[in-house]
């Protein structure tokens, strides 16, 4: 294996043994799945760009190229038309993604390797060792303190290297946890972070944008255009959307209010007046009601019909005639229970119904959920109606924003 | 003729609001301390004939910040990062290692400045500098990016104190006027001094740090293409805010200082020298603006280097994280704190000296500074049609050339 600090400038000769140049790029094929092979090498002759094909290389060494034949004249000036990166123009000290680490981490120096008989680009050091060793101070780090930190190749997708941009973006890459996305989109800049998001499907941008950090998220909405946001905001949660609006310009935020459906509309506008950090701010408004006379197989047949539409159902909630609420039923003791039972008769005693009113502050919502032990809590307003459900993961983003 | 109807200068303006901060805070943030005793030395030697350059001054800072904003919002890149990434790792190891030592020397002159205000005000400076020390690196860590910009837009606010010092002691404007943009007439213009004392104002108000940091700032800001017209009109008024004040600083200390002859050699020794002649209210205004430009100056200078390590080197940063996640960014910014901190404490230095130092350093890496940003601002590869026009590539040529001659100038008086 070499690092390519090491072969860089190295001298090129010819079948004659004569010095024709030194090695100033490598070409290798566009592949982001499997090891690029080298294609070509730009050779500096006597200040003009020669590209030599892979196949005449007869010997790849640290210290010297050799090629299996005379220098001709027809190497020069013929930069090979197909899109191939060129490891030094494209790659060395740009910023990739490493995919693997959720993070974008800047090469240092690449690793080449022969895999069947031919080098290939198998990965990039992004390590301080890496550093030193494109000065040539390897040797300054007496007590071996630094170790190389090798990426693969095909663990890392590139942001910028001329046309090979993030319109290419690995399915590694789609792959990821909407959060690990959006951790990488954090990190990139305003028109990479864009192109990366332009890539992605609505229901994953809308996932993606959820997780961003709210000043991210407004700049963003600024200027994606107002089809995208419209793409998005469609898919995002109602609670997330209405914690955005609130940041957003008026105009854009009208703009959008104007374009979601009705039903999502009243939803937003039902949450988007309670201040942060209390109950009404952290609470979503997304959940099933379900009436106390439906038996358990009834109400399992209406959860399987409206599930679609709900980011997460962890409980549904029984109401009386009037429209109170009786309390909230776990989908496991729903599953558990007797096909005919009545779904009221599942309950807990009222009297161990826990609720919070909107204004309660994030303390206290933490003391009630801790103290009962609960995954959720329902929201209560002041006519006893109600309007919103806190679960456990509102309450820890709140908590750790940073996360 | 048609006229912009109402609403698109109403949306203008929001546009200008919204993305306010970098080019403001920079360039306001270029009068720090070594600033303020530049300008004070020089007005109360030579009057308002040492504001005689201001307006090209201005223009030269607004022609350089803006470039180099261009750049950054265009690529998304940090001139830093950019520099890694054109010209390899050597280069940025070489520029870094250049950058660090003048910035350091920046936060020295800052520190210095602290303590001076510290004196002024009577208070025991060590005690206090260690406290004020403390807590500002406390914000820097526990503040948020907003919040953090909310602070450095406050402390230009305190600037505002050289202005109110400057309409109290009821200066000649229309002396100060002609003095500075028509021609001096207090002055004996073919003193040699005077001329170098010219330079020396110009050299102070376009500064290293200054020309990197509006560029990382803009990135982490997120600014767009779409933001280039009202970045330009930010950059351009925080060159006029900027040079505003540095131009009342002068007016406080001219016809105080000046016109009774008497000649200073530090933003100190000014604040002290005027309180008998313009009263105790005066030199409490001018030690307070000493006080808030040294802590603007301590604040983002060392954030301005860290920006620029952790851009070339790709360690995480951001001004949104906390101290764990950022840990790099900050323990730079520590760094050069403590370090500036325990050489101003240790009494056997020479702070005066070490300052000067720094100016020369700084001057000596404008002209690096200046040849990267014409090298990215003209490279098609790079901004594409953003390129700049034939007509800003000469000012920008012209702004470099006498920018580095007018340092190199300075740097040969000053030494021989």
């Amino acid at each position: 294996m070499f690092y390519l600090s090491q072969i860089l400038n190295s001298k090129v000769r010819d079948s004659s043994d004569a010095v024709i140049g030194k090695l100033v790029d490598i070409a290798v094929e566009y592949n982001t799945e499997q090891y690029p092979g080298v294609v070509f090498l730009q050779v500096e002759v006597k200040g003009e760009d020669a590209f030599i094909p892979y196949q005449l290389v007869e010997n790849f060494g640290k210290h010297e190229i050799t090629l299996n034949t005379l220098f001709k004249s027809s190497f020069l000036s013929t930069r090979p038309t197909e899109q191939y990166i060129y490891i030094i123009r494209d790659i060395l000290d740009k910023q990739i993604i490493d995919i693997e680490g959720h993070k974008v981490v800047r090469v240092n120096d690449l690793c080449l390797t022969a895999l069947n008989e031919r080098q290939h680009v198998v990965g990039f050091d992004i390590s301080l060792r890496g550093i030193l060793r494109r000065m040539g101070l390897s040797r300054l780090d007496l007590f071996n303190l630094t170790s190389a930190e090798l990426l693969d190749w095909r663990n890392a997708q590139f942001v910028d290297s001329g046309e090979l941009k993030l319109a290419t973006a690995s399915q590694k890459l789609h792959r990821l946890h909407p959060a690990d996305l959006a951790n990488i989109i954090e990190e990139l800049n305003i028109t990479q972070a864009m192109q990366l998001i332009g890539t992605l499907n609505h229901g994953k941008s809308a996932k993606v944008v959820e997780e961003l950090e709210p000043d991210v998220q407004k700049v963003l909405f600024k200027l994606l255009g107002y089809q995208k946001v419209k793409d998005i905001t469609g898919k995002m949660s109602s609670d997330e959307l209405a914690d955005l609006l609130q940041e957003l310009p008026k105009d854009l935020t009208e703009k959008i209010l104007a374009n979601i459906e009705h039903s999502k509309l009243e939803k937003v506008n039902a949450l988007i007046n309670y201040s942060e950090n209390t109950a009404g701010g952290l609470m979503n408004n997304e959940f099933i009601s379900l009436a106390s006379d439906l038996t358990v197989a009834e109400a399992i047949a209406k959860i399987k019909t409206v599930s679609p539409d709900y980011r997460s159902i962890m409980f549904v909630y029984v109401f009386d005639q009037a429209g109170k609420l009786l309390g909230p039923l776990s989908l496991r003791n729903l599953v558990v229970a007797d096909a005919n039972q009545l779904v009221n008769t599942l309950l807990k005693p009222i009297e161990q119904l826990t609720t919070l009113s909107p204004d309660a502050p994030l303390k206290e919502v933490v003391e009630v959920m801790t103290r009962y032990d609960l995954f959720t809590v329902a929201v209560l307003d002041d006519d006893g109606k109600l309007v919103g459900i806190v679960s456990v993961d509102d309450v820890l983003r709140s908590l750790f924003p940073q996360a | 003729m048609t006229f912009p109807s109402r609403q698109r200068i109403y949306q203008a303006g929001l546009m200008v609001f919204m993305i306010v901060g970098p080019g403001l805070i920079t360039a306001v943030a270029d009068n720090d301390a070594g600033g303020v005793a530049t300008y004070t030395v020089a007005a109360a030697m030579f009057g308002m004939a040492s504001q005689f350059f201001i307006i090209p001054t201005t223009l030269l800072l607004a022609l350089t910040q803006e470039v180099g904003a261009r750049i950054s919002i265009v690529t998304g890149k940090g001139l830093g990062g950019l520099i890694r990434e054109q010209y390899g790792v050597r280069a940025a190891i070489v520029i870094f290692s250049l950058y660090y030592i003048v910035n350091q020397g920046v936060v020295l002159q800052n520190m210095s400045g602290l303590k001076a205000a510290l004196q002024l005000f009577g208070l025991p400076w060590q005690f206090s500098l260690i406290v004020i020390c403390i807590v500002l690196s406390l914000v820097i860590i526990e503040f948020n990016y907003k919040k953090l910009q909310k602070v450095f837009l406050l402390m230009i606010a305190f600037y505002a104190t050289y202005v109110i010092s400057a309409i109290i002691i009821h200066p000649n404007w229309s002396d100060a006027l002609r003095e500075s943009m028509v021609w001096p007439q207090h002055v004996n213009i073919w003193n040699g001094d005077y001329w170098f004392s010219l330079i020396a104002v110009l050299g102070t108000t376009i500064t290293a740090w200054g020309q990197f940091f509006i560029s990382s700032y803009i990135v982490d800001k997120g600014l767009h293409v779409k933001d280039l017209v009202a970045n330009r009109i930010e950059v351009y008024v925080g060159a006029i805010l900027t040079n505003g004040i540095s131009w009342m600083m002068a007016i406080a200390v001219t016809y105080t200082l000046f016109v009774h002859g008497i000649t200073v050699s530090s933003g100190f020794e000014a604040a002290q020298a005027i309180a008998p002649l313009a009263g105790q209210f005066a030199a409490s205004l001018f030690a307070f603006g000493l006080l808030s430009a040294s802590l603007l100056g301590l604040a983002i200078v060392p954030l301005a280097t860290a920006y620029v390590f952790t851009e070339m080197f790709g360690f995480e940063r951001t001004l949104n994280v906390n101290f764990k996640a950022g840990k790099v960014f900050y323990v730079f910014f520590l760094i050069q704190l403590c370090f500036g901190a325990l050489v101003t404490l240790v009494p056997a230095i020479n702070l005066f000296q070490l300052t000067l130092y720094a100016d020369y350093l700084n001057g000596a890496m404008l002209p690096v500074i200046f040849f990267f940003l014409i090298k990215f601002s003209t490279d098609k590869s790079l901004l594409g049609k953003h390129v700049i026009s034939r007509y800003t590539k000469w000012a920008l040529y012209l702004a470099s050339g006498t920018i580095t001659l007018a340092v190199a100038g300075t740097i040969l008086y000053r030494l021989f």
